[in-house]
């Protein structure tokens, strides 16, 4: 394997005579973070589903840490942590042990403690809030545990979508900082989709503008920026697609 | 760590803390149960039917020296309709749902050798009960009816000099039945009440069969109404321990009911040794209330088996939901057939029934009630091993691409 983690050739989806996806193509390298823009609609979810194994592909390549998707997906679960949109938790069990459970479901059996611990500095949550039951948190306190029990695990690969879709300023910027700080030190290689320009813009290295399920750009924010004459990748992404149809 | 194992500690630690369910689980059986039986043996008498028997003749008459007057005749009656539970009167009354008239001249004509007597029933349109009403004023009358013929025989007898056996005119043929168990062991009484307990038994599965298809169903489309499937189906956790886990978790549901359902079915039977001081539960033997665990775990078992599938493959989640009811309504239409037939008994292709492991769980109770625990440990064994194949193959049908697309 190279330096790419994941490469999307031609990729397309199809759900019945609806296209989301219209032959997709770029490339990931390791420790970078990818960002997936595009309104809603756009394709992002199903695009993330086919690399996290969960969806197949009508046709095109995927290929992951070297390994074809999906035929080869249950070698790479192991190394790869997917946070879906708006993921819940497990509302019966406390913050801790929704953050065990995903931990048993990556490490051995000695290392959960450990992997726990890092899960716990992650939330950045009080224990005793950690220690209660999660059906009693607020939305934001979810999205951390959650966001945690992703990162904790020191995947090789996180795919993270929407992470911030629904919180508060607050716990939107904390999200935020978690996934540049913990993605930076782990070496986590991360794609990441948003609707929000302006996080994209923050966090990450490269982006991918996604319209209609067609990338329409792939690139640095800034060379995406100066390469349409904009200030902000919202307006980029609106000179880019203005003159395209849906 | 182990991927089964994983499941287990999340799915066992969600259950335990479910508690509404499980209360539900152990508590149906526990409840509906006797209330079946309170609903069959006692609701029934509970309910009055006022029996008018009305005396219009006021007479006697005389069959050689036995003296009969309408008055003793309508006394006996009223006697056993009151013994019976049933409000008794010796007046027409415009509430009364059950009238019998003695008529005048009715002891005249019963007394005769050349007329026949008649009374008249008027019967209200009601209820079962007032039909029971109806059925004991024939039984009494038939047994008045009787002992008249007795009578007029032994006088007849009398008059024509000739010694006779009342019982060799009115009846010529004696017959007598000898009930055997299926093995041709001789059969007491108990044994046939014992039977028709078992099927009482068999259809309270139904009431253990619904919390497994709902939990089940629950279980998986509820991590995807919940938004927790698409994250734990993408980790490293396989289908197969997904499944295993869940139905296992299932499973000690199952193991709940069954117990629950052991604990129901003594208090069905003990309803009527309560109200009545009946010794009725004297003939639930204990390896037929053993037969009703491993048959209610097993009904549970089943339902998550079959429910399993058809929920892995439903394109919506209103479609699982439909289809775990329609399981549900298979399994008590089953359940209730064993209620008057021995569903393995029949003829092909009805024989085919059996290969729905409801009738064999349903014959299993019943083939020990008639003591042939053999034939019913292979229906259990069938039935158990018709679930595991179907849950084993149920692990091949998870496609997460299904489970997260399905409409809501």
């Amino acid at each position: 394997m190279d330096g790419t983690v994941v490469r999307i050739f031609n990729l397309r989806k199809s759900f019945g005579r609806v296209e989301a996806l219209r032959g997709i193509s770029f490339e990931v390298a390791r420790g970078e973070i990818f960002g997936v823009v595009g309104p809603n609609g756009a394709g992002k979810t199903t695009l993330l589903r086919i690399v996290a194994g969960l969806m197949k592909p009508s046709s095109g390549e995927v290929e992951v840490l070297g390994h074809k998707v999906p035929s080869e997906v249950d070698r790479i679960r192991k190394y790869v942590s997917y946070l879906p949109e708006e993921a819940n938790l497990y509302s019966k069990l406390s913050g801790i042990e929704n953050l065990k459970l995903y931990a048993m479901a990556y490490v051995e059996r000695e290392k959960i403690d450990e992997v726990v611990r890092v899960g716990i500095s992650i939330a950045g949550l009080d224990l005793r809030d950690l220690e209660r039951r999660v059906e009693a948190y607020s939305k934001g306190m979810s999205r951390r545990v959650a966001v945690a029990a992703t990162l904790m695990v020191k995947p090789r690969l996180a795919i993270l979508d929407e992470p911030t879709a629904g919180l508060d300023v607050v716990s939107a910027r904390y999200v935020r900082e978690v996934i540049r700080r913990f993605t930076r030190e782990f070496g986590t290689t991360v794609i990441l989709s948003s609707h929000n320009m302006f996080e994209v813009s923050r966090v990450c290295d490269r982006v991918a503008l996604i319209h209609s399920g067609r990338v329409v750009a792939v690139d640095g924010v800034d060379r995406i920026l100066s390469s349409v004459g904009a200030e902000d990748l919202e307006e980029a992404f609106v000179k880019i697609v203005g003159g395209r149809g849906g | 760590m182990g991927d089964l194992y994983t499941v287990l500690w999340k799915e066992t630690k969600e259950m335990v803390r479910d508690r509404k369910t499980l209360l539900m689980v152990i508590l149906t059986p526990i409840i509906t149960l006797p209330f079946m039986g309170f609903a069959v043996v006692y609701l029934p008498a509970a309910q009055e039917v006022v029996v008018s028997v009305v005396d219009e003749d006021l007479s006697e008459a005389f069959i050689g020296n036995f003296a009969i007057s309408s008055q003793s005749i309508s006394s006996f009656l009223r006697d056993y309709l009151r013994y019976f539970g049933f409000a008794v009167s010796d007046r027409e009354l415009e509430v009364a749902q059950v009238v019998l008239k003695i008529p005048a001249g009715f002891v005249s004509n019963l007394t005769s050798y050349e007329h026949q007597a008649s009374v008249v029933v008027v019967r209200k349109l009601g209820s079962p009960r007032v039909d029971q009403a109806v059925n004991y004023v024939e039984m009494l009358l038939n047994h008045v009816s009787k002992k008249v013929s007795e009578a007029k025989v032994l006088a007849l007898g009398e008059i024509a000099g000739v010694n006779l056996r009342t019982e060799a005119i009115l009846n010529p043929i004696a017959t007598k039945t000898v009930v055997l168990t299926p093995a041709g062991a001789p059969a007491e009484a108990e044994e046939s009440l014992r039977l028709q307990l078992s099927r009482v038994l068999a259809l309270s599965l139904v009431f253990v069969t619904t919390p497994a298809a709902s939990y089940i169903a629950d279980s998986l489309i509820g991590e995807k109404e919940r938004r927790t499937l698409e994250k734990l189906l993408s980790t490293p956790i396989s289908r197969s321990s997904f499944i295993l886990g869940k139905s296992l978790v299932a499973s000690f549901i199952g193991l709940v009911g069954g117990v629950s359902s052991v604990v129901g079915g003594a208090l069905l039977f003990a309803m009527p040794t309560l109200l009545y001081s009946s010794d009725v539960i004297r003939y639930v033997s204990p390896e037929v209330l053993a037969s009703l665990f491993f048959s209610s775990y097993i009904s549970i078992l089943t339902s998550l088996s079959i429910s399993l599938p058809v929920v892995l493959r439903s394109p919506s989640i209103r479609a699982a939901s439909i289809s775990s009811a329609s399981i549900i309504g298979v399994a008590s239409v089953v359940y209730l057939a064993s209620l008057f037939i021995n569903l393995d008994e029949l003829k092909m292709p009805l024989a085919m029934v059996l290969a729905v492991p409801y009738a064999s769980l349903a014959s299993a109770i019943i083939r020990v009630s008639l003591g042939e625990s053999l034939r019913a440990a292979g229906y259990l064994l069938y039935s158990l091993a018709f679930s595991i194949s179907l849950i084993l193959i149920s692990t091949k049908l998870l496609d997460p691409e299904r489970m997260i697309s399905s409409r809501p």
